[in-house]
């Protein structure tokens, strides 16, 4: 997995072979597919799951930690930011073939990465708000990064602290309070 | 014939064509044959050949949507009236759009890299659709209309195919999720 990494952040996705991640692991081909069953698709999907399942993990510490519901979103919302850039497997994948991510999660893709994503990180909001809220806000959240961070915008770039202040002050808080549920503490 | 006549019935092929063969197995003799044109017509009107075919295909298809997606909902005044029918009836069409679902499921690979390629055209339009409607209304102090019109076609293409934990055909949980996400930070 890790070998899989280092050759996306090097080559990207769509040049990496499955050589080149067997020589980089150190192992043969053959050994390769005998873990990974289905070839470079089947590889790719491992990997990106368990990205998505290590960013998750990471962001438990920080919404667990945060005093107010707007800290939790903007505390994860950078540490987010801050994981992809610190990826050069994602940092590759973002500048030079953002439209493969695209695809992969296109449609109802997208959707198990959501649920994931309000299965482990939404009880942490439930401190502030309801829980039927609180999974709805940690699936607006993964979705306007997944947005912004492949799709980069002319207003928001996540990884400017100070849009990302913006973006929950100006969308995310409003619509909690439009939510009219009960917010506890923010 | 005209030249749109043609380049239509060659495109309306490519879809029967598609249906029949899957996109990989697409093949320019079909398509001629299916159009009853020559191939030699064929490459006049798209160049680029098999390639070409597709794109536009998808390019027809895409903006066959988008304008009946407008007229579907253009007798409606408000923007919270216009988004909420809009994304009932965007994923209900797409749900039944049966050869998209087909390509979905049996050739993705194929077909996705071809969508996103038109899709900066759809942002383009859907923006300025989205901007018209924010000029026609007061907005919350301080809001930049370009901003908003760019938020706003980002939550409505990231909900487009992906319901997430909403049943998107609820026209109640609709309405909830436009007034809180979609426009609690836009309109006063």
């Amino acid at each position: 997995m890790s070998a899989a990494l280092r050759c996306i952040g090097r080559w990207g996705v769509a040049k990496s072979t499955l050589d080149d991640i067997a020589r980089e692991a150190g192992c043969s081909r053959a050994t390769l597919y005998r873990l990974v069953p289905g070839g470079k698709a089947a590889l790719l999907e491992r990997v990106a799951r368990s990205e998505v399942q290590r960013l998750l993990a990471s962001l438990e510490g920080v919404i667990g930690e945060a005093a107010t519901l707007h800290d939790a979103l903007t505390g994860g919302l950078r540490a987010t930011s801050a994981f992809i850039n610190e990826s050069e497997a994602l940092r590759t994948v973002v500048a030079h073939e953002p439209e493969l991510v695209l695809s992969f999660l296109a449609f109802d893709r997208l959707d198990p990465i959501l649920a994931a994503s309000a299965q482990v990180l939404g009880p942490y909001l439930e401190r502030f708000v309801e829980p039927s809220l609180a999974a709805e806000l940690i699936e607006w959240c993964a979705r306007l990064v997944f947005s912004y961070v492949f799709e980069p915008s002319a207003f928001v770039d996540l990884a400017q602290p100070d849009h990302i202040e913006a973006l929950v002050s100006a969308y995310l808080m409003p619509g909690i309070e439009a939510a009219d549920a009960a917010v506890i503490r923010c | 014939m005209t030249g749109s006549t043609v380049r239509d019935r060659i495109l309306d092929a490519v879809l029967v064509c598609v249906e029949r063969e899957g996109l990989n197995g697409l093949a320019l003799e079909h398509v001629a044959a299916t159009a009853a044109v020559g191939r030699a017509t064929i490459y006049r009107q798209f160049a680029g050949g098999r390639d070409e075919l597709i794109r536009e295909a998808v390019r027809r298809e895409l903006a066959t949507f988008w304008s009946g997606l407008a007229a579907a909902v253009s007798h409606l005044d408000g923007l919270e009236d216009r988004l909420v029918l809009g994304l009932m009836i965007a994923n209900e069409r797409i749900s039944h759009h049966r050869l998209l679902q087909k390509l979905l499921s049996s050739e993705p690979e194929e077909l996705l890299p071809t969508l996103f390629e038109s899709e900066s055209e759809v942002n383009v339009l859907l923006r300025r659709y989205l901007l018209e409607m924010l000029a026609r209304q007061p907005l919350r102090a301080g809001v930049d209309p370009d901003h908003a019109a760019d938020y706003l076609a980002r939550m409505l293409l990231l909900h487009i195919g992906s319901h997430g934990r909403w049943d998107l055909t609820d026209e109640a949980q609709v309405r909830r999720l436009v007034r809180t996400q979609f426009l609690a930070g836009i309109l006063p």
